[in-house]
């Protein structure tokens, strides 16, 4: 086990990530998602996996939406075969990608047909090359070292038969739709296994987006942090606190959090 | 006395309730990545149909259904498909539902369905199977017990069809979208289909009969083909 005071929580040393709480109605988290892959011609490629359908049309998921916002270059890329995942022609898309969307459903789907390809390969390296990676719900737990809810039975197991994400962020571990559906104690579990993670709620329609070792949160929620400690803008010295095992807190669209430190960012 | 008459108002008020359930329900809302999901949940006499699919394109994304009962305003279904879950083919699930003349809602899920027609106008409202083919002039019969399935359920506005194996509990396609029925036509406008998303907006035309209580359903496939099916209504 990682003592938790070696274990340090990185985002990625180049690129960007846009980790979205699900139900990400806001045209302005997309926005943001298009800007960082280089704007409207940048190649996008849309990986809907996760929603666990057999086959998915041209403007399927996050795809049609992009399009109906002026992207020019969306390809959807889906397989469950995982030596297509690893052929060249398959993953050719992929190549001169600057943004990868991950979209919703069971993040189990995406380790199953992708950890270890040549696919997970190339999305990492759309990162080394300054890019996006994004993704909303599945998409967003995916991001993470720790894979939350990765069960195959039910999304209520939080530590189940599936535990690796992709790991864009390392120690972490990440959940969504947290407020919108009383999830806000779930990661307490995770928490009391691996106290070396840090800990992330994010709840619907809100993300956090990732540059280097920091975020800052957009959209119209609030992304809970578990890292042990508490926060408030107001001061926190006069609150009367339950124990360390039990603390969370709630950042807003605009507030920033240092995850290397562990701390927010006034 | 009293006492069978009070149970005589409970019993029409549980079978006022069950028939208001009748018809088509919809609903839209946000997905994971903001698209619009589109629910549509259709309910015959004794069977049901759940349905999610993408409201702007089409693309299907799961379907669920099976026998259905209503005692009071608890619901009870046994689960005949489902795409998402073929393991659960077989189960019975129960939850309560609040029922309002326009609105339909699962107590416990945030989701309201709106009501859509009470099965009409159209005249071919209820579950089928399909039973027979004509073919070269000949109609072949079909074992409607047998665990390979397509049925069609329809209310007064909404068709969808499911093909599915009981025994395997596998999935095996589906469509569905509007329908009307005019002056003997029978047409479908395709909001889904799983097999082939292209397909979805295409408007088929079919000539429709009801002898002796069955569907005869006759034209042409989207392919040209000529086709005549006979279709019975589930009890």
């Amino acid at each position: 086990m990682i003592s938790p005071l070696m274990a340090q929580t990185t985002g990625p040393e180049n690129g960007h990530l846009v980790i979205v709480g699900g139900a990400m109605k806001s045209e302005a988290i997309v926005q943001e998602f298009i800007d960082l892959a280089g704007g409207l011609n940048a190649p996008i490629v849309v990986i809907p996996t996760a929603a666990g359908r057999d086959t998915y049309s041209d403007n399927a998921g996050l795809a049609g939406r992009l399009k109906k916002m002026g992207a020019s270059k969306v390809t959807v890329l889906h397989t469950n075969n995982r030596d297509e995942a690893n052929s060249e022609k398959f993953t050719a898309p992929l190549v001169g990608a600057s943004g990868v969307w991950f979209g919703g459903g069971r993040q189990w789907r995406l380790v199953d047909a992708y950890a270890n390809t040549l696919t997970e390969k190339l999305v990492q390296k759309v990162l080394e090359r300054g890019g996006v990676v994004g993704g909303s719900s599945a998409g967003a737990t995916i991001q993470g070292s720790y894979l939350v809810r990765g069960d195959t039975k039910s999304n209520q197991i939080m530590m189940g038969d599936h535990e690796q994400g992709f790991g864009y962020i390392k120690n972490v571990a990440i959940d969504q739709h947290v407020l919108a559906r009383n999830r806000q104690f779930d990661l307490y579990e995770i928490m009391r296994k691996h106290p070396e993670l840090l800990g992330l709620g994010i709840d619907e329609n809100t993300a956090i987006v990732v540059s280097g070792d920091s975020f800052r949160v957009i959209g119209e929620s609030y992304v809970l942090v578990y890292d042990g400690s508490f926060w408030s803008r107001e001061g926190h010295e006069q609150k009367k606190l339950p124990d360390k095992e039990h603390l969370f807190y709630m950042l807003r669209s605009g507030d920033q959090y240092n995850m290397l430190q562990r701390k927010v960012i006034d | 006395m009293k006492v069978s008459l009070i149970c005589a108002c409970l019993i029409s008020m549980i079978n006022l309730s069950a028939q208001s359930l009748y018809g088509s329900w919809q609903t839209t809302y946000p997905g994971d990545d903001g698209n619009r999901v589109k629910m549509v949940v259709i309910f015959s006499e004794h069977y049901q149909v759940a349905t999610l699919y993408e409201a702007d394109n089409g693309d299907f994304m799961a379907t669920n259904g099976g026998s259905w009962t209503l005692d009071g305003n608890r619901m009870t279904e046994v689960v005949e498909f489902d795409s998402a879950n073929p393991e659960r083919v077989g189960d019975s699930v129960q939850f309560t539902i609040e029922l309002k003349e326009n609105t339909l809602q699962i107590i416990g899920q945030k989701l309201t369905l709106q009501r859509i027609d009470s099965g009409y106008p159209g005249k071919l409202a209820g579950a089928w199977l399909m039973s027979g083919r004509k073919r070269n002039g000949v109609i072949q019969t079909r074992d409607t017990n047998r665990p390979r399935k397509t049925m069609k359920i329809l209310s007064g506005k909404r068709f969808q069809w499911i093909a599915y194996d009981t025994a395997t509990k596998e999935f095996k396609g589906t469509g569905g979208g509007s329908y009307t029925t005019v002056n003997g036509t029978y047409t479908e406008n395709i909001e889904f289909f799983s097999r082939d998303q292209s397909r979805v907006g295409a408007s088929l035309e079919f000539n429709y009969e009801l002898v002796n209580g069955a569907w005869h359903h006759s034209g042409h496939s989207s392919k040209g083909q000529p086709l005549y099916e006979i279709w019975s209504k589930r009890k």
